[in-house]
């Protein structure tokens, strides 16, 4: 191959690639990038198998081919180099050649042939979103999505539509997110499972474009703009997740939500390692933060709130608070309780037309 | 226990009944009692007294050996019993244990309750009578299980604890022996507790050093030591090996599953969970793996065990080798919502439409 490409534009596409690739693969060529240069285009991919990505980037080609390349020391290569445009070139022995003004690179790489087929999902689209509104909605629920292997069908978020509306759920078993969005004219569909990497990659990118979802038997396809990222469907059963949801908790607890994630913040500095709770005295009026430590010390703080219920003590993991108060976007959030071994429902208060919650299960103290 | 050693020899030999027993060495050897039983306590015989002089006290006492395997065997049934109520038992001696039920009083409601329910099936699997004391603290249990013996239940509830100690002896306190007896008594003319209340902390502790601070806080009943389960478990496993090895798959996992039901069963009688789990697989030439996956949050809910352990059957070539032994194991052990924060669940329904039938 052969060409020369705008490295500002080929960076570009580069960065975005980085997450895919596998670093601590036992396959090498899964720690690469494919280049491919077709019709007038060179032609970009990455994958660890269940998870590719493709983009491509306009070219002057003087000849076409296709090898792989260590994906980290090309981007880092591309980045480094001074100068508005890079030559590329390569040879039978599978090196290639990066040339920018007086700087001249020569790295190794594989074949093409060696680089795994990724799956085609086809073109046509099933459901058109806004990817700034879809990654907003992948932000609220992304920190409940399970990490934990051995609970394999909840490493991911379920997809659902739904009539006139677009629903992601993610539950690590501790707690469960839920994030709904109207869509005119979508039509209540099965949910499908998008796979923790696949949902972490798709928040990478910066457009305001259309995302276009596509599902195949095996594989889901996000195409936005030139690129597509194409991810295995999460295997297994979801959770009921309506019937996870309480509906009788009746007991709301109203704050300003920045001073609130304020005080979380404070107070979870004297919980441990091993058992991270705040205890949550709640008063009518006022709430008290309260955390304590055989260690460390102690750390107590009120808060007022808007708040007419019983009084109660709840315990709560600092950190799912916090991950919740940063993912809502209201001023105001609520909190709705009904005691203290029972879920506790953060919600938006005075929000936007989407539906948010994230449901959180307490800790016995 | 109640005179535990003697107890047992008078359980199995109704002649024993109403005699005095010493159990020790032989009043001709230069042995020493073990325990008697309270006929012979009449007598004045007493544990470490020497077994020439019991007879000297009582010529007509019966002397059996100890059988020192039977008691332990006794022991364990009475443990058993123990750790049915509460997974936080401390073994003070083969008939004598703290039992922390703050966390555990279940549907008894109450810790009277629970003595009362332990007392009762400590008779039926055995036959034999405790004396349970119940208190605030080990202190105050411990004076109150030897304050009514035998078969004795004595409760002190915190509000009482000030005027149940204040008439006792100091000997009754822990750590109070001949020696530290005399001293309180020359120093300060301490003779009961109530009178130990009299003395200064610094003047304890000039004298006894930093058990006088211990005693200052024991004569008022406060006692922070907590109940600490020595004997705990390191990990909870079942294996078996099978008669004939194992090849269809789906026998395999409902093998697995099965031990892990087993494990799982175990932990929640006792209240325990785990956070690592283990499969062992022997295949049939005998070479034998195993392999280990630890889970953010300790567990021992018998489906997590299962699936974890379906999990690492596929690290394992279980599937395409015949198999002649499988265990599931659970290690990194804690109680169950003991002493530290402990995370709940969210109870997640599978949808209906997904159940299989059978």
């Amino acid at each position: 191959m052969k060409l020369r490409i705008d490295r500002a534009e080929l960076l570009t596409e580069l960065v975005p690639m980085q997450g895919v690739v596998e670093r601590k693969s036992t396959i090498p060529v899964l720690s690469h990038l494919l280049l491919r240069v077709r019709d007038g285009k060179l032609h970009l991919a990455a994958t660890d198998l269940d998870v590719s990505l493709t983009s491509w980037c306009e070219a002057d080609i003087s000849d076409e081919g296709a090898l792989a390349v260590q994906a980290r020391k090309f981007m880092e290569i591309v980045r480094a180099v001074g100068g508005p445009t890079l030559e590329l070139s390569s040879d039978d022995s599978h090196a290639l050649t990066i040339e920018s003004g007086k700087s001249r690179f020569k790295i190794h790489g594989l074949s093409a042939e060696d680089f795994p087929t990724l799956p085609d999902v086809g073109e046509a689209g099933d459901l058109a979103i806004g990817y700034a509104d879809f990654k907003q909605m992948v932000s609220k629920v992304f920190f409940a999505v399970s990490a934990e292997e051995s609970r394999f069908q909840l490493n991911g978020a379920l997809l659902k539509s739904k009539d006139d509306g677009l629903e992601i759920v993610a539950t690590d078993g501790h707690r469960l997110a839920l994030v709904e969005r109207p869509i005119d004219g979508l039509k209540e569909a099965d949910g499908v499972l998008i796979p923790r990497k696949a949902l972490q990659e798709l928040q990478r990118f910066d457009s305001d474009d259309d995302l276009i979802f596509r599902r195949g038997e095996h594989h889901l396809s996000f195409r936005l703009g030139r690129r597509e990222l194409i991810c295995r469907i999460l295997e297994g059963t979801f959770p009921d997740y309506e019937k996870v949801i309480s509906k009788d908790n009746d007991q709301r607890a109203t704050f300003e939500r920045k001073p609130l994630a304020e005080v979380v913040h404070r107070v979870a500095l004297l919980t441990g390692d091993r058992s991270r709770a705040v205890r949550l005295r709640m008063e009518p009026g006022q709430m008290t933060l309260s955390a304590a430590n055989p260690d460390l010390g102690e750390a107590v703080e009120e808060l007022a709130c808007e708040y007419e219920g019983d009084a109660m003590e709840i315990g709560i993991n600092p950190d799912y608070m916090a991950q919740f108060l940063s993912a809502v976007s209201t001023d105001t959030v609520a909190f709705d309780l009904k005691d203290e071994n029972s879920q506790c429902i953060g919600l938006p208060v005075d929000g936007d037309d989407t539906r948010y919650l994230c449901v959180i299960m307490p800790m016995r103290l | 226990m109640d005179c535990f050693y003697a107890a047992v020899h008078m359980r199995d030999d109704p002649a024993l009944r109403g005699k005095p027993v010493v159990i020790g060495g032989t009043p001709e050897s230069r042995g020493v009692v073990a325990a008697a039983s309270y006929e012979a306590r009449a007598f004045g015989i007493r544990s470490a007294m020497p077994s020439s002089q019991a007879r000297r006290r009582c010529a007509h006492a019966i002397f059996l050996k100890p059988e020192f395997a039977r008691y332990r065997e006794e022991s364990g049934f009475i443990f058993e019993v123990f750790r049915e109520f509460t997974p936080v038992v401390q073994g003070v001696s083969v008939d004598e244990a703290y039992l922390d039920v703050t966390e555990h009083l279940g549907t008894w409601g109450s810790a009277t309750a629970v003595a009362v329910a332990i007392k009762d099936r400590v008779r039926e699997r055995t036959g034999l009578t405790v004396s349970v004391g119940v208190g605030p603290n080990r202190l105050v249990a411990k004076i109150a299980s030897d304050f009514d013996k035998p078969d004795g239940l004595t409760v002190v509830p915190p509000k009482r604890v000030d005027e149940f100690l204040a008439p006792l002896h100091v000997r009754n306190l822990q750590g109070v022996g001949p020696a530290t007896e005399k001293r309180l008594l020359e120093a300060f003319a301490v003779r009961t507790i109530a009178d130990l209340r009299r003395v200064r902390e610094s003047s304890l502790v000039s004298r006894l050093g930093r058990y006088g601070s211990q005693l200052f806080d024991f004569a008022r009943g406060i006692d922070e030591r907590p109940v600490v389960d020595e004997s705990v478990r390191k990990s909870y496993s079942s294996e078996r090996t099978y008669s004939e090895d194992l090849k269809d798959p789906q026998r395999i996992e409902n093998e697995i599953v099965e031990q892990a039901e087993r494990v799982g069963a175990g932990m929640a009688k006792r209240e325990l969970v785990g956070s690592t789990v283990t499969l062992k697989v022997r295949y049939e030439n005998f070479e034998t793996v195993t392999r280990s996956l630890t889970l953010k949050e300790p567990t021992n809910d018998p489906d997590r065990l299962a699936q974890t352990a379906l999990l690492l059957l596929g690290r394992t070539q279980a599937r395409v080798r015949p198999v002649r032994l499988l265990g599931v194991g659970v290690s990194k052990l804690t109680v169950a919502g003991a002493r530290e924060p402990m995370q709940l669940d969210l109870l997640l329904p599978v949808p209906s439409s997904s159940v299989v039938d059978g």
